[in-house]
Order: structure tokens, then C-alpha cells, then sequence
């Protein structure tokens, strides 16, 4: 009895170590590992955005092939093919982001019938994406060392995590709700001029072991509403940079 | 009655305890009132420009909106794009504002080495030179801007644009959006928009209640002075006035009114018409004094006779004070329910604390002859004997300026414009003079299309009609779905025009829509391209002008776009003329049930032919008024319409002379001696009421706000034709159409 007692005891302990020891993360190690979770190499995603405003929704879907990762020293390349609705059928989106942060864009029209080079400024990067709530850097992605952290608050196995970019952008700080088991984003608030103007919700599932987003909700506090629904995951699917050029944009 | 009066007068001290109680509540409940100078409170219920507007706020993002126009010699330098950056800064900042639109913040796209490119229209701080020169060849050729959206050509001035929620607290808004151009801006600065005008009338308010109501206090007090030459003969309709206002304002703030603009107009009004009731009623008094009457005898002599009077006119103020809570004008409801709950109140004091107080104070020494003595008594004598024997003659002149003053109303222009509220010296109109100036308009009219938008024949529509109304002198710089395709396709493709198919639009509008924020198209139309909103700039105009504007806008609209979709209206500007039309309407509506309720009140009361015949000389006067009105070329705005049903508040001292006839009549005086005793004895108090209520509403000229000052100045006049009128045409209206007023009431009596 008395050795199953001291077992437990010892047990708990460790498990209290741990937690606290997980507790006293910082902002940037939190961060860090939240930033290598494992990623497939390849994938191909089928997304419907729905933005919502004022009781109307407009819906769009678009395929998504996507690859490399900036933190392995990789390019990263993705190209968006929009599917519906019918007017915008055919158009894509190509992105090359390169390890300096540098990015080459391609918007193919097919109206129009020209493939249009877009600049990488940094309005750019915080204009919205396609009319909806998030900005093209919210899609890309953030560079990991385009901000100082500090963890401000530990909850409900969530790391709240305040981000502040170290040059000028399109947000004051990001506070991120990081789940502190799997170090994927749960939520993340978005802050300028002092105010909260959105909120990021993200749910997951898992797919060929891998935590990949299922649905991300995007909810501004100006009455709009963006969600994307990801679906038709294929992962690790090789494929070559062939398919990351105006030829394949435009097919 | 009799033994009502003197069972009142048994109980003095206990109607005073009352009395104080009763005060005492109202004055917490004065306390209470809260301000509304909100832009809001002019608008009328239930309308349909109203709700539209309402709708395009919630579904276009709409804000409504400041226009700052900063001015320098050349604000195309670094050091002045910095202050726009750093004042931009500081206005995005702010409770309440949405969005801020200036150079410094703005985007432009174009196309450079064949690359797209979406950058700053202001790149950072401290442009160098070909950055400028970079801007400015832009602003100038970009299809949106060159109108001067964002900078005047010339670059003497640049504008910045705050758009902000309905519920913040405007005057607050407006001083904190001067701040920063105060602290930070080296040039010279105008503004315009709601904020301002909110805070404009806010201050105004603020001024005008204590000091006008100082003033008319002050001007009664003297006229009681001069009336009776005795303290109690001021002090004592005073108190009556100033219970009356309390327990008004009292009621008011329990009811959870709000205090607005017109508002004003109400306390004067109490003061003015509520010291009438203790004129005649004092009068009386010291008349019945004068004559060695016994001091309870002569109270009560007083309730009986003048009271009667007090009481008709007291019901028939109120009566017609409370027709203004039909009035769909939230701002007119709150001044009828203030100045009739005053106005009786002041009566109930009058006919209850004042014989009470009376009671228990000494009698007075009677130091004026308040009957036919004295200059004034020989020429009210004389006037009496005038107009006993020259009726037919009389009666037919007021005819003659009736059908003159008639054709004057035929003249009458509206203006319900919120500009015309204010002094051309303030603040508020100079800024939206040079806004006008710089900009082209600073205020808007809204234009909701509803159909297919991503028809590019719908579109090519709406671009033709943005072009073609340009050559309207009133419309300024226009903005919508189409003008965006014109700019964005230009860029995009390098030609002019419009895309010419569907697809084209749905994906030029992708490239848009990759370079902005949600808000950026769906503040021009909606998710899902069945509506629009074209904006178009206007300055502030009369309503007369604006209504001639409208109608121009809906006949090309429907000439370019109203096969292909369906067209509506608003703005604030097209709110104005909505209220002109329900000024209109409640003009109609509470001066014909005003003038039958007093019919109704005086004809239960006394007869049905003493009503007809009070209401003559109101009547008369109305149409006077409004001759004048005409004539002068005055607008028929929010106050001035109210005039009419003021009248029959302020021309009680009609019906005080009808009651004195009587009485004369009663003691067997032929109808023409009748009417010169009449006018002998009652006339005196008659002419120091109009005297006090004129000096009550002559104050009101001292008003900043326009429609105020301008019914304060009306009203004297009005005051002055209820006053001649009650003097000659009543008194020949009497002894032509009353002869046997006595026989009259007993047939009604037995009846």
C-alpha cells in the first residue's frame, strides 16, 4: 500500500515537473515549436471560402497545390486554381516565396487572356485576400523571424503568446492561442491602431499523420466573416516545379 | 363655482404644502432632462428616405462622414505629407472612427515594367522629389481621383475623410478630430460634417437656454413692474411662471424626453403665455381692490369671472400645444408636451397657488389706476367707441388684409436645409462653403441600383449617367462599382472603357479584391453583385434647390439605367426635403385641430358663437402671419411652421375680452357701451400681455439658431396682430355678430 502510495506520489510530481516545466516555455520557444510541427512536403487541398457580410455569403473554391517550407531552407510554392463560381473558373494563383522572404507572384485571368506579374510589396502582402477576410499574408504565412514573442498567459493547455513584429506591418501584435500538446494554432487575435480587428479560429484534423487544418474562421469585428473549409487532402503527393509555372497557372 | 372657489380659499395653507411637494418632485425630475443634439432627432419617424438610409449604413458599411480640408501653399512638400501621415495616424486612432481616407493611406495600382504593381500612394515618410512628382502625376490621371477626391490640382489643399459610427458622441468626435490638426498641422484647416454641425448646435443649445431665458425672465419682470408698480405685482405672477416652467421641465424629464434644438422654444414660450393667466387674473384683483371690494371677496370675485376666461385659454394653449405629438418630428412632440404641461401648469398655479397666496397675504396698496383713466385709459376709451360704431368698416379692412396676406402664403418657399439653421458667420457654414469650394460637394446624395452588376451593360449605364450628370453645376465627384471598373480596367488592360463581358468584370474584380480589404468593394456593392450604391457629392442646399437636384438625378436615371434596374434615393440632403413634406403635413394637421379644439373647449364652455368669434381674430392672425412670412420672403422651416398654433397660445387675451363683453353686457350696457367699458377695463391688461409675451419672444432673436431667431422675430409681429386685432376686430366683430351673448348662454344653459 504505503510503495503504491510513493509511486503515485513520485508520478504526479514528474507530471507537475512537466506541466510547469511546459508552463515555462517562452514566447519563442513556444513558438519555434509551433512553427516546425511537422508538415507534409507536398499537398493538394481543395478550400471553399465562403465570406459572409450583411446577411450575404459569397462562395468560391479553389484547389491548392502547395510545397517546400521556409524554416527547412526551402522555397515555398503554391498555386491556387479557382474551380467556382463560373465567372472566375480557370484563373490561378501562383506564389514563389523565396527563404529571404522575397516573393514572385503570377495572376493568370482567363478573359483576359494575359498573365499579369503582381509586385511583393508590403502593402501587397496586407491587402485582402481575394475580398475576404484574410490578407494575403495571412494565407502565406508569417516568417517566423519577423517577430519577438512573449508568453503572456497559460490556460486551458493554451500558451497565449503575444507577437510583435519587429518592422512595420499591416498588424500591431498577434496574440496567439497555442494548443501546448500538439503546438498548432487554435486561435490567434489580430490587433492595429490599439484594437482588436479579427479573430482567427482554426480546427484540425489529422491526415496521414500529419494536424492539418480542417476549417479556419476568420471573424472580423467590422460585422464580416470569412471561412475556409479544407477537404480532399493529398499529401506527400509528389510532384515536380514544373507545376509551379505560368504554363501550368495557365491550364 | 362660487362654492368651489371659496372652499379653496378655506384650505390656502394646504394648496401651498401641495403646491411645494409637488415642486419639489419636478425639480428632481428637471434633473433628469438629457440633451439630443444629434442629427437623428430631425429626422422624421416612419419615413421612407429615412429607413433607406438606415439600410445603406448597415449594408454598405456606411458611415457617415467628416470632410477635413487642410490647406497650404503647396501641400505637395515632405514636410506637410508627413503632418497628413502623422494626423491620419492620430484620427485612426479615435473611438468611434471606422475608417480614414487620405493621401497617406491610400493605394495605388498600376502597371510598371509589366509587373502589377499595388503600392502606397505616399511611400513612407520624407518623399523625395520624383516620389511627388510619382503622386501627382497619378492623382491627375487616375480616372477616380482627378476630379481632387484627394488633393486639389493646384495642391493648395489636401482632404482627409473620416467616416465613424452613428453612436458615437458627435461634438465629442468633432473636438477630438480638431486636435490633431490643430497640434500637428502647419496650414490653415476647415472641417465639415455631422460632428461639427452636432457640436455647433450643441453649443448653441448650451448658449441660448440660460441666456435667453435670463433675458426673457429679466423683460417680464420689468413688464410686471411697469404694470402694477408693486412688488407683489412682480414677484407674484413670477412665481406662477416659474412653477409652471418647473413642473413643464419636470414632467419632462420623468417622461425621459430629451432636450433638442427647438426645444428652446418651449420655456420662452411658458414664460411668455404662462404670465398672461396672472396678468388678468392680478388685474382683476387690483381692480376689484380699487373699487374697496373686501379682499376674500375680491379673490373670489376674480376666479369667478377672469378665471373663467384663464381657464378657456389655459385649456385651449394646452389643446393646441398637445397637437404637436402628432407631429412625426420627434423634436416637435418634445416642445408640445414641454410647453403644454408647462403652460397648464402655469394655469392650475395661477387659478390655485395664486388666490391661495392671496389669501393669506395682506391686501396690496393699489398704487395705478387699472381702468379707464389716463392716456391709456382715454385712447382704449376711444378705440372702443371706434369700433362700436365704424364695425362694418372694420371688419371689411381686416377682409381686404386677409386676401393681401393671402396671396403673400402663396409665396411661401420651404427650406428645411440643415445649413439654413445657422448664422452665414458660423463656423459650421464658412467650412462647408470652402468643403463646397475644394471638393465639389459635403454632403451626399445615394443612389441604390439594384440588379446585375457584373452586366457590363448595367455597368456602361451607371458610368454614362456618373459622366452625364457631371454637367449638373450642383453634383460634384461621383463614386461606384462602375467608376472602379473604368480605373481598374484601364490599369489592367491599358485601354478605356469598361470589360466588356462578364467573366472580365468577375475576374478584374478578383485582382481588385487581392489589392484592398473586404470593405473596399462591398462599401459599392454587395457579396453577391445584385446591389450598388453610387455616391454622388452635393453641397448643401436649400430644399427648394436639392428637390430640383433629385429630380434631375431620377429623370436621368431613369432615362440611362431604368430599363435594366431598379433605382432609389437618399442621402442626407434627400432627408431634408422628407422633412419638408412632414412639416408640411404636421403644419396642416395641428393648426386645423388646434383651432377646433379651442372651438370645441370655448363652446362647451360658453357658446358655440363666442368660440366662432374669439377664433376670428386667431384666424385673422394666422393667415397674417403667414402673409408676412410670404411676403417677406422668410422659409417656412421647422420653427416658423409652428407659428400658427403658437399664435393661439399667445392670443388668449381674445377670449379675456369676449368674457369681460359679456359681463358687461350682462349688467345692461347696449353692445356699443358694452365694448367700450370693455376695452376700458380689460384693454389695459390686454395690451401689457402683449407687451410681456412679445418681450418674452423677442428674446428668441438672440438665438443663434437660425429657425429660432427667426420665430422669435415672427412672433413679436404676431404678438402685435393678436393685439390690434383683439382691440378692433374683435370688438367690431362682438357688436356686429355677439349682440346677445346673454341670451345666448342662457339658452344654452337651459338647454
Amino acid at each position: 500500500m504505503r510503495k503504491v502510495f510513493l509511486l503515485s506520489l513520485t508520478f504526479s510530481l514528474l507530471l507537475a515537473g512537466a506541466n510547469l516545466a511546459a508552463q515555462n516555455l517562452t514566447g519563442a520557444e513556444v513558438m519555434a515549436k509551433t512553427f516546425r510541427t511537422a508538415k507534409p512536403q507536398t499537398s493538394i487541398i481543395t478550400m471553399a471560402m465562403v465570406i459572409a457580410k450583411n446577411k450575404q455569403t459569397l462562395s468560391r473554391t479553389f484547389t491548392l497545390y502547395a510545397t517546400g517550407d521556409n524554416t527547412k531552407g526551402e522555397a515555398e510554392k503554391s498555386i491556387m486554381k479557382f474551380l467556382s463560381p463560373a465567372d472566375v473558373k480557370g484563373s490561378g494563383f501562383l506564389s514563389i516565396r523565396k527563404v529571404d522572404g522575397a516573393t514572385e507572384s503570377l495572376l493568370w485571368l482567363p478573359a483576359m487572356g494575359k498573365v499579369r506579374r503582381l509586385s511583393s510589396s508590403n502593402t501587397d502582402q496586407d491587402s485582402s485576400f481575394f475580398g475576404s477576410d484574410f490578407t494575403n499574408r495571412d494565407i502565406s504565412g508569417f516568417i517566423e523571424a519577423d517577430f519577438t514573442y512573449e508568453t503572456t498567459g497559460f490556460a486551458e493547455n493554451r500558451y497565449q503568446v503575444e507577437a510583435r513584429p519587429k518592422k512595420p506591418m499591416g498588424y500591431e501584435k498577434l496574440v496567439y492561442h497555442i494548443d501546448a500538446t500538439l503546438f498548432t494554432e487554435s486561435k490567434v487575435e489580430y490587433f492595429k491602431a490599439g484594437k482588436l480587428i479579427k479573430t482567427k479560429v482554426v480546427t484540425y484534423t489529422e491526415v496521414q499523420g500529419y494536424q492539418q487544418p480542417a476549417t479556419i474562421v476568420m471573424t472580423s469585428t467590422s460585422g464580416s466573416s470569412t471561412t475556409l473549409t479544407l477537404s480532399d487532402y493529398r499529401l506527400d503527393t509528389p510532384f515536380t516545379d514544373a507545376m509551379f509555372t505560368e504554363r501550368f497557372l495557365k491550364q | 363655482m362660487k362654492k368651489f372657489w371659496e372652499g379653496l380659499l378655506k384650505y390656502s395653507w394646504g394648496v401651498i404644502g401641495v403646491f411645494v411637494l409637488v415642486t419639489g418632485f419636478m425639480v428632481l425630475g428637471a434633473t433628469k432632462i438629457k440633451q439630443d443634439t444629434s442629427a437623428e432627432a430631425m429626422n422624421p419617424d416612419n419615413n421612407a428616405i429615412v429607413e433607406l438610409n438606415a439600410r445603406i449604413d448597415e449594408d454598405f458599411n456606411a458611415g457617415r462622414m467628416e470632410i477635413l480640408v487642410l490647406h497650404a501653399e503647396n501641400v505637395f512638400t515632405p514636410g506637410h505629407l508627413n503632418e497628413v501621415r502623422a494626423i491620419t495616424a492620430e484620427l485612426e486612432g479615435l473611438e468611434g472612427v471606422k475608417k480614414v481616407t487620405s493621401l497617406t493611406n491610400s493605394s495605388k495600382m498600376l502597371e510598371q515594367d509589366g509587373v502589377l504593381i499595388t503600392s502606397d500612394m505616399v511611400p513612407e515618410d520624407n518623399p523625395s522629389e520624383a516620389d511627388i512628382a510619382a503622386i501627382r502625376q497619378y492623382l491627375d490621371s487616375n480616372y477616380l481621383l482627378k476630379s481632387g477626391l484627394l488633393a486639389a490640382k493646384d495642391g493648395t489643399s489636401t482632404n482627409v475623410m473620416v467616416e465613424f459610427l452613428d453612436s458615437v458622441d458627435m461634438p465629442r468626435l468633432a473636438a477630438e478630430m480638431e486636435a490633431p490638426l490643430k497640434n500637428l498641422w502647419t496650414g490653415t484647416y476647415d472641417m465639415t460634417g455631422i460632428p461639427t454641425m452636432e457640436s455647433s448646435m450643441l453649443k448653441m443649445v448650451q448658449r441660448d437656454l440660460p441666456l435667453l431665458g435670463a433675458l426673457a425672465l429679466l423683460i417680464i419682470l420689468g413688464m410686471f413692474l411697469l404694470n402694477y408698480r408693486s412688488l407683489l405685482g412682480a414677484w407674484m405672477p413670477l412665481l406662477q411662471i416659474v412653477v409652471g416652467l418647473i413642473w413643464g421641465a419636470g414632467a419632462f424629464g420623468w417622461i425621459g424626453l430629451k432636450f433638442q434644438a427647438l426645444t428652446i422654444i418651449g420655456p420662452i414660450a411658458v414664460l411668455a403665455v404662462g404670465s398672461s393667466f396672472t396678468l388678468h387674473l392680478l388685474g382683476r384683483y387690483f381692480l376689484e381692490l380699487s373699487h374697496g371690494t373686501e379682499k376674500r371677496t375680491a379673490i373670489v370675485n376674480v376666479l369667478q369671472h377672469t378665471g373663467l376666461g384663464v381657464l378657456i385659454s389655459g385649456l385651449a394653449i394646452s389643446a393646441s400645444m398637445l397637437t404637436f405629438l402628432l407631429s412625426d418630428l420627434q423634436m416637435v412632440r418634445g416642445l408640445g408636451t414641454l410647453t403644454a404641461l408647462g403652460v397648464g401648469a402655469s394655469m392650475l398655479s395661477s387659478l390655485t397657488l395664486l388666490p391661495a397666496l392671496l389669501s393669506i397675504l395682506p391686501a396690496p396698496k393699489v398704487r395705478v389706476k387699472l381702468e379707464g383713466t389716463g392716456w391709456m385709459g382715454g385712447l382704449l376709451r376711444s378705440l372702443g367707441h371706434f369700433a362700436g360704431h365704424h364695425s362694418k368698416g372694420i371688419l371689411a379692412t381686416g377682409a381686404l388684409l386677409v386676401v393681401v396676406a393671402a396671396f403673400g402664403i402663396f409665396q411661401i418657399v420651404p427650406n428645411t436645409s440643415v445649413i439654413a439653421f445657422f448664422r452665414p458667420d458660423s463656423t459650421f457654414v464658412k467650412g462647408n462653403e470652402v468643403v463646397n469650394k475644394v471638393l465639389g460637394g459635403s454632403t451626399s446624395v445615394r443612389m441604390v441600383v439594384t440588379g446585375d452588376l457584373q452586366d457590363p451593360a448595367l455597368l456602361k449605364a451607371l458610368l454614362q449617367f456618373q459622366e452625364e450628370i457631371q454637367e449638373f453645376p450642383e453634383v460634384g465627384p461621383t463614386t461606384s462599382l462602375a467608376s472602379l471598373m473604368r480605373s481598374l480596367h484601364q490599369t489592367l488592360t491599358g485601354e478605356e472603357g469598361l470589360p466588356g463581358s462578364r467573366e472580365l468584370v468577375a475576374q478584374e474584380l478578383l485582382v481588385y479584391q487581392s489589392s484592398g480589404s473586404v470593405d473596399d468593394i462591398t462599401s459599392l456593392v454587395d457579396l453577391n453583385y445584385t446591389q450598388g450604391l453610387v455616391t454622388i457629392l452635393a453641397p448643401r442646399l436649400s430644399t427648394h434647390e436639392t428637390q430640383v437636384l433629385f429630380d434631375k438625378l431620377r429623370a436621368k436615371s431613369a432615362e440611362l439605367i431604368g430599363d435594366k434596374a431598379k433605382i432609389e434615393f437618399a442621402g442626407d440632403i434627400l432627408t431634408e426635403t422628407a422633412l419638408e413634406q412632414v412639416l408640411l403635413h404636421d403644419f396642416v394637421l395641428s393648426l386645423s385641430l388646434a383651432l377646433l379644439l379651442v372651438i370645441c373647449i370655448d363652446s362647451l364652455i360658453r357658446s358655440v358663437r363666442a368660440a366662432l368669434v374669439t377664433i376670428l381674430v386667431l384666424a385673422v392672425t394666422i393667415v397674417l402671419q403667414y402673409g408676412f412670412l410670404g411676403l417677406l420672403g422668410l422659409p417656412f422651416n421647422l420653427a416658423t411652421a409652428l407659428m400658427g398654433a403658437l399664435a393661439i397660445g399667445v392670443g388668449d387675451y381674445a377670449i379675456h375680452l369676449t368674457v369681460r363683453y359679456i359681463e358687461d353686457r350682462r349688467r345692461g350696457l347696449s353692445p356699443e357701451d358694452a365694448i367700450v367699458e370693455t376695452l376700458a377695463t380689460s384693454g389695459r391688461s390686454i395690451v401689457f400681455t402683449a407687451l410681456t409675451i412679445g418681450g418674452g419672444f423677442i428674446v428668441l432673436g438672440f438665438s443663434d439658431f437660425m429657425p429660432v431667431a427667426t420665430l422669435g422675430s415672427l412672433m413679436v409681429l404676431t404678438v402685435l396682430i393678436v393685439g390690434v386685432a383683439t382691440l378692433t376686430l374683435l370688438p367690431a366683430a362682438c357688436v356686429r355678430f355677439f349682440r346677445n351673448p346673454v341670451k345666448l348662454l342662457e339658452v344654452k344653459n337651459h338647454a
